[in-house]
């Protein structure tokens, strides 16, 4: 059995699932949407988030800890508790995809324009399903490994990059900007991760205080942010940001190492990282509703099949701005569960599983995933 | 032939059939009353002689026989086959056996000559003890006793031979050995059934957690030093009899960078060569990687002068920079083989032949440029500096994955066999335990929790006296 999740893991796990792959598009998307030293605003988006993740873990605490599957299926007759639970799984694996998707753009943006999307998908989205077939808490402790790996970069910027001029910052506030809710929207997507708690809950050690946990998560991200947007209007006119779809790796472009000589691309690499725990688990999330649906629980036949059916997907013929459109609705469809999720997790009140002995008996003997186990000791 | 439980046996004639066509074995009368089964070679004769001869310096031979048959141990059983069997498995395991008066006795008259303790050619050290393990088990034994003289050193033996007797002994500290992890080992060892002769090594292979996994689980070591500090940490070690490996579970990831030798440097060194053995790891996996990568899709990350010499050292090579890297690793691969198999004097040349001719001959042949050779070494050489022999085969075969990796997706595919490298590494348990463990860092690092520097004493210690009270 694995031991449950502590403070750090869940810190460095929802950095980097927070942090994904938004982040590249975000400076130009907060300029074009707030304009000049637009870069205020991150602070008080991550404030909103922090609000909702404190609704959230109230109610998560309420339903003393249980899955927002569990809570679904104790309250709700089976087949409303299957259709908002199916909701749920379709918009984890939509989340997971687009993750892979953008990555996969920019990969091909970075590198080489003459790279196949949907073969590079196929490494992509195995090494994905890799990592989130071995489960939460060995995700939790890879990602402790890959932040400690990854986490420098930041001192790059700050170090090596002497192209920033604070002119292009301007003494002016919100000037510039073409304000409209889709692209604020946008924004919000970019802060969301924490949703993931309500799946994660009963894996998290008691001990550990989520909250705490995942806010020096935010606050990292916070600083993170609004470092980029920073550097990003003080190296690239107003005009010009909105028209730079990846503006971070601009910025790494004008850093000057000492002694190689372009690293944008090499430094791009290390947010796979993110992109692949992020979409992982998103995709475990998913996995974890699938078994809550069905009597017999394969974990790895259904990460078969997610990968199966992600592959085919990405052989589709999908142009970019249909990906972008399918990008912006799924990150819509997040947001209104989230909100729907913390309001059920308030409103209803607590419920103690019933345990069934023969289920229980029926899943030790076909699931092969500890977490299974440990969840079933979980109250 | 008289009675044992009633029984009417001709005890001599069954032993005489057991061991029928054994011709090493001897058989001796003393007197005409008692006969006696040995394997000279499995005892000490000298010893066994003046042993024998002591009961009849001063008495006839009647007194004699009967003073020394009240100091060997009778064989007792619930049936003859369960007699003769008992009887039968000492006297293979280097006891005298003797038939007297219709009964079965046998005694245990000292080893027989085994190799001496020698320093372990595997694990050498420049400053410690070099004394190694032997095949002897009783050896092994003496030498970790001798390190950890207290009752609370436990020893477990156990028989995991199915057709005839393998003993291995199972080794931990009481009190300081988790019970769970005790109990753990004590439940994987009753499962084994072995119908061959194995060596710790093997043995290993049979109580991990993940067989699959390329990593080793269990910490095989020839050093009694190692052994005794393993104990002390609170682990669970296995002797095998008849193999000079003893191996250590839960054993740490950072256990196998760790040489016994560092204990007894300043510590200042031992600190800076912990953590270059890391450091030099991630470089043996990377190197090789980094220089397909870079060669066949990122050439903008090279200096422009770096990139003139490169391409000059590449322009009379016909091959893509990954087949041209798994070719000059197939052949450090072919040498470091030769060398290991070879005796000593001629690994040495072979290495020299291997070095200088190959490697200046492959150059000027045009099959791979000269930049990679040295890449490759680079890389080779960062691999001897892993201590640990089966770590560092396992090294071995995940830099051609990365190589292969990196020719095919280049940067993208060494951050996916990065990725998945950790998450394996992550996923690995050893006896249960976790395998990589942050935590356990400082204490690699600084050789002891006793010897970290903790921050928060040092603050204490700084503060004003007001403060603390």
């Amino acid at each position: 059995m694995n031991p449950h999740l502590k403070s750090f893991g869940l810190t460095t796990l929802m950095f980097l699932v927070i942090r994904g792959v938004t982040f590249f598009t975000l400076p130009s998307l907060v300029t074009r949407i707030y304009g000049t030293n637009s870069w205020i605003l991150i602070p008080a988006y991550v404030l909103v988030t922090l609000g909702g993740m404190a609704l959230l873990i109230k109610g998560m605490e309420k339903h003393h800890q249980q899955s927002i599957f569990e809570v679904v299926h104790l309250h709700f007759p089976p087949f409303i508790a299957k259709l908002f639970s199916c909701l749920l799984i379709l918009n984890f694996l939509a989340v997971g995809l687009t993750i892979i998707n953008e990555y996969i753009s920019m990969f091909q943006f970075t590198v080489d324009s003459s790279v196949r999307i949907s073969r590079v998908a196929i490494f992509l989205i195995i090494a994905v399903l890799i990592v989130a077939s071995h489960g939460l808490y060995t995700m939790t402790k890879t990602s402790i490994i890959l932040f400690l790996i990854s986490f420098w970069i930041i001192f790059i910027e700050i170090l090596l990059f002497n192209d920033f001029s604070l002119t292009r910052l301007t003494p002016f506030f919100f000037r510039g900007g073409q304000f409209n809710w889709k692209g604020a929207l946008a924004i919000t997507y970019s802060f969301l991760g924490f949703e993931m708690l309500m799946v994660m809950s009963p894996f998290i050690s008691k001990t550990t205080k989520a909250f705490r946990a995942v806010t020096y998560s935010y606050l990292m991200l916070c600083v993170y942010f609004t470092m980029y947007i920073i550097l990003s209007q003080g190296l690239v006119s107003i005009l010009q940001i909105p028209k730079i779809r990846f503006i971070t790796l601009r910025l790494y472009g004008a850093s000057r190492f000492p002694t190689v000589e372009y690293i944008t691309d090499f430094l791009f690499f290390f947010f796979i990282f993110s992109a692949i725990m992020s979409s992982a688990l998103y995709i475990w999330a998913a996995n974890e509703g699938m078994l809550k649906l069905v009597r017999r629980k394969h974990s790895r036949t259904n990460y078969v099949l997610i990968g199966a059916v992600f592959i085919i997907i990405m052989a589709l013929n999908i142009s970019s701005r249909t990906w972008q459109a399918v990008s912006f609705w799924v990150g819509f469809v997040e947001t209104c569960i989230v909100v729907i999720c913390i309001l059920l997790l308030l409103v209803l009140p607590y419920k103690q599983k019933v345990s069934h002995s023969s289920d229980l008996s029926a899943n030790s003997s076909t699931s092969k995933d500890p977490n299974e186990e440990m969840a079933k000791e979980v109250p | 032939m008289t009675n044992y439980y009633g029984m009417e046996i001709d005890w001599e004639n069954e032993v005489h059939k057991r061991f029928s066509q054994c011709q090493d074995i001897t058989v001796e009368k003393l007197g005409n009353q008692m006969t006696i089964f040995f394997f000279r070679h499995l005892l000490d004769y000298n010893l066994f002689q003046s042993f024998v001869t002591s009961f009849f310096e001063d008495a006839d031979r009647q007194d004699g026989l009967e003073r020394l048959i009240q100091v060997w141990n009778p064989i007792t059983g619930h049936n003859q086959e369960h007699i003769l069997g008992q009887f039968v498995e000492k006297v293979l395991r280097g006891e005298v056996g003797g038939v007297y008066n219709g009964r079965l006795y046998t005694i245990a008259v000292g080893h027989s000559t085994s190799r001496v303790i020698m320093p372990s050619d595997r694990e050498s050290v420049i400053t410690g003890p070099h004394d190694a393990f032997t095949e002897d088990w009783a050896t092994n034994l003496s030498l970790i006793r001798r390190r950890i003289q207290s009752s609370h050193l436990k020893v477990i033996k156990h028989n995991i031979g199915s057709e005839y007797p393998i003993d291995i002994f199972m080794l931990y500290i009481q009190d300081t050995a988790e019970q769970e992890i005790v109990d753990e080992a004590i439940k994987r060892i009753e499962r084994i059934q072995v119908n061959q002769a194995l060596d710790g090594n093997v043995l290993a292979k049979r109580l991990d957690d993940a067989p699959f996994s390329v990593f080793p689980q269990w910490l095989g070591t020839e050093r009694p030093d190692v052994v005794a500090d393993q104990l002390k940490q609170g682990k669970v070690v296995i002797v095998t009899s008849n193999s000079p490996t003893v191996i250590a579970a839960p054993a740490h990831f950072f256990d196998f960078f760790a040489v016994s030798g560092d204990a007894y440097e300043r510590w200042h060194f031992s600190v800076f060569i912990r953590i270059l053995r890391i450091f030099v790891f991630i470089l043996s996996l990377m190197l090789s990687a980094f220089y397909v990568a870079i060669t066949t899709y990122h050439y903008q990350f090279i200096p422009s002068p770096l990139l003139q010499t490169m391409i000059q050292a590449r322009y009379r090579v016909p091959f893509s920079p990954m087949i041209e890297a798994l070719m000059i690793e197939g052949v450090v691969e072919l040498l470091r083989e030769a060398g290991a198999r070879l005796p000593s004097k001629i690994a040495q040349t072979i290495g020299i032949v291997g070095g200088l001719v190959i490697g200046q001959a492959i150059v000027q042949a045009g099959l791979v440029s000269d930049v990679l050779i040295v890449a490759v070494a680079a890389s080779a050489l960062s691999s001897f500096i892993v201590p640990n022999y089966t770590m560092e085969t396992s090294m071995r075969l995940f830099r051609f994955l990365n190589v292969i990796l990196a020719g095919y997706l280049g940067y993208f595919g060494i951050f996916l066999f990065v990725t998945l490298f950790v998450t394996h590494l992550c996923h690995i348990k050893t006896l249960s335990k976790e395998y990589i463990m942050l935590s356990r860092f400082p204490r690699f690092t600084f050789l002891s929790y006793r010897k970290q520097p903790r921050m928060s004493a040092y603050l204490w210690n700084k503060l004003p006296s007001k403060s603390k009270r």
